[in-house]
């Protein structure tokens, strides 16, 4: 059970991490989000990412504009925001930090 | 053919099979429930629809124009099961609750449910997911049930059933971290009071500050506030009511089963007891039919009172349950007692369906010396009033050392003999099953009446063999009296005289302590 519990820790730093990267390359639809996540494995079902979505935009990292669609009714497109770059900077930094720490220590 | 159903997801219409419709909206009701109506769940659960009814425009195609359930279990899969998307969310409501800058936007916790814990189990995983549940150790949970146990009450093994079917086991992570979720205690009761309680204020300080960062419609804000508002209410009026529905059907329960025990043989050991009423059943019944009907009873009238227990158990410990299937056996049960009871009940009616009489000869009394005779009662049974006995109509039975006596009160008239001499003359009667049945019943009939000279002696009672049913036995006795001879009435006559007719009407209990001398035109009474 406590395994359980450190796994998805760290997915859901991670996760974040990865959906601001994915942000900070492109705006996007959260379909587009998914799909990067996917195929990276990083998610197996997309229900997960709409309540970090939504966390993430109510914390001011990210936020959204209604954008027409092709098909069907216009769909949320998200952009990061300023406070999300920051965020995103530093976590570039203590994820180097973690993986060289982990490779020092693993070696 | 299939019914269908247009729905509206996220501005999109789909035409949807009903069993699909089911589904979704059991789903979509899941997610919901976790969500609840705070501004960030619903915006949460609005993503998610919006989601859903791409999955679905992408699916549909001209060929298939209506959702069907395997899409709904396509899509399912797609998005993840209820726990899986609340795996990830509620590990990240602990992880902000730990950092200040965060919490301001999370104001909801993880409650903590009641699970069978199935990690640390002996049995169903009971005790060790109430401790969990209370947070206390395991081992004081465990004491306590077996100290019941064995003091005698089979209740706390009642109650440990009870819970192990109701209470759903914890098999997801989430289950197990809800298990041991935030603490649930009196004051956590009142926190959680509290937060509604500001919750209803903020939404009524929003009514009024309708300039704030986010204008809505006054008369969403009027139905937001009073929303809170009954949910507040509702929370206390929920917190009594499960107190009162447990406390209520457990002290029903108790009693209604302890009735049940000591009325009863069916349970054993404790049929020792003999209180007045406890052996009611058995004058009617053989033991078969008594257990059989022990079974209805309490299945009739337990089932109710095991639904009232476990909705206080609900509403208070707030655990997910199938109520559709429970609530479906447990009407079946029920239904299965009442079938019981009833054809019980025919079969028992049966058993008085015909009536039969035996009379005896007329005996003729040995010639006495003068023309009087004395008619007295004894009680042939050494009978306290205050002893234990039960009865209906004229027959009791009664405990005397330990065993049981079924007894009769006959009657007793007095009528004129066609003979010269007096006679005396007995009727039995009873009801039985056939009327030979009924016959035997009347047979077994004993009774018993001593003449020494012009002494007659009355037994007060007439028995019946022991462990006989109450079959509406009686006993008639008639004294036939010559013309122009006496009868003497003793006190003690009082207790058998039965409507003895007369010339002057004399009702019963004034005539006995005299003498009465049979006429022609009836019995009259001698002035002294």
């Amino acid at each position: 059970m406590k395994i359980e519990n450190t796994k998805a820790q760290m997915r859901k730093g991670v996760l974040e991490y990865c959906i601001l990267s994915i942000l900070s390359r492109n705006d996007a639809y959260s379909s587009d989000i998914i799909k990067e996540l996917k195929e990276a494995k990083m998610i197996v079902v997309e229900g997960t990412l709409y309540p970090l979505l939504t966390r993430l935009k109510n914390d001011g990292l990210l936020s959204y504009r209604w954008e027409e669609s092709t098909q069907g009714p216009p769909r949320k497109y998200y952009t990061i925001a300023e406070l999300g770059s920051e965020f995103l900077k530093e976590l570039d930094q203590s994820w180097q930090d973690l993986v060289n720490a982990v490779n020092t220590i693993k070696k | 053919m299939k019914k269908t159903l247009t729905i509206n997801i996220s501005g999109s219409i789909f035409h949807i099979d009903e069993d699909a419709f089911d589904k979704l909206q059991a789903y979509l009701r899941t997610i919901n429930s976790h969500y609840g109506s705070s501004e960030e769940g619903r915006e949460i659960i609005i993503d998610i629809e919006a989601r859903i009814s791409e999955i679905f425009q992408e699916k549909l195609s001209t060929k298939d124009q209506v959702v069907n359930i395997e899409m709904i279990e396509k899509t399912i899969a797609i998005m993840g099961k209820p726990e899986e998307i609340f795996a990830i969310d509620e590990d990240s409501i602990e992880d902000e609750s730990n950092q200040e800058h965060h919490t301001t936007h999370t104001t909801r916790k993880k409650k903590r449910r009641l699970f069978r814990d199935p990690d640390h189990r002996v049995l169903g995983g009971v005790a060790s997911g109430l401790a969990a549940y209370f947070g206390i150790d395991v081992v004081v949970i465990r004491l306590l049930f077996a100290l019941f146990f064995f003091l005698g009450y089979g209740f706390s093994f009642l109650l440990y059933v009870i819970l192990w079917i109701a209470v759903p086991k914890a098999v997801t992570t989430t289950q197990k971290l809800e298990m041991k979720g935030k603490k649930v205690n009196i004051s956590n009761i009142e926190e959680t009071i509290k937060d509604e309680y500001k919750e209803v204020k903020e939404s009524f300080e929003k009514i009024r500050d309708k300039n704030g960062p986010h204008v809505r419609d006054g008369f969403d804000r009027v139905i937001d506030f009073l929303g809170t508002a009954l949910r507040l209410v509702l929370k206390v009026v929920i917190i009594f009511l499960g107190i009162g529905f447990v406390f209520a059907g457990f002290v029903t329960l108790i009693s209604f089963i302890g009735s049940m025990i000591f009325a009863n043989s069916f349970f054993g050991p404790f049929s020792d007891f003999h209180f007045p009423g406890t052996i009611l059943p058995h004058m009617f019944l053989d033991g078969n039919s008594i257990t059989l009907f022990t079974i209805g009873i309490i299945v009739v009238v337990g089932i109710p009172l095991l639904l009232l227990i476990f909705a206080g158990l609900k509403l208070l410990f707030n655990f997910r349950t199938n109520n559709k299937i429970i609530g479906f056996s447990a009407l079946a049960f029920w239904l299965l007692g009442i079938i019981l009871l009833i054809s019980l009940s025919f079969s028992q009616i049966k058993g008085y369906m015909q009536s039969s009489t035996r009379y005896s000869e007329n005996i003729a009394l040995q010639t006495t010396k003068t023309d009087t005779i004395y008619l007295k009662t004894t009680d042939n049974i050494d009978f306290d009033w205050h002893n234990g006995h039960v009865g209906l109509d004229n027959i009791k039975i009664i405990i005397k050392d330990d065993e049981e006596i079924v007894v009769g009160e006959p009657t007793l008239d007095i009528e004129k003999s066609f003979t010269d001499k007096f006679e005396i003359k007995l009727k039995k009667r009873a009801r039985g099953r056939t009327n030979e049945q009924a016959g035997d019943n009347a047979e077994n009939i004993e009774y018993k009446w001593v003449q020494t000279d012009s002494l007659i002696v009355f037994n007060q009672f007439f028995t019946l063999p022991a462990h006989s049913k109450w079959r509406n036995q009686k006993l008639h006795i008639t004294i036939k009296v010559p013309e122009g001879k006496v009868v003497f009435l003793d006190k003690s006559m009082r207790k058998i005289i039965h409507d003895i007719d007369n010339v002057n009407n004399t009702w019963d209990y004034d005539m006995i302590d005299r003498m009465w001398i049979m006429k022609n035109e009836g019995l009259s009474p001698i002035e002294e």
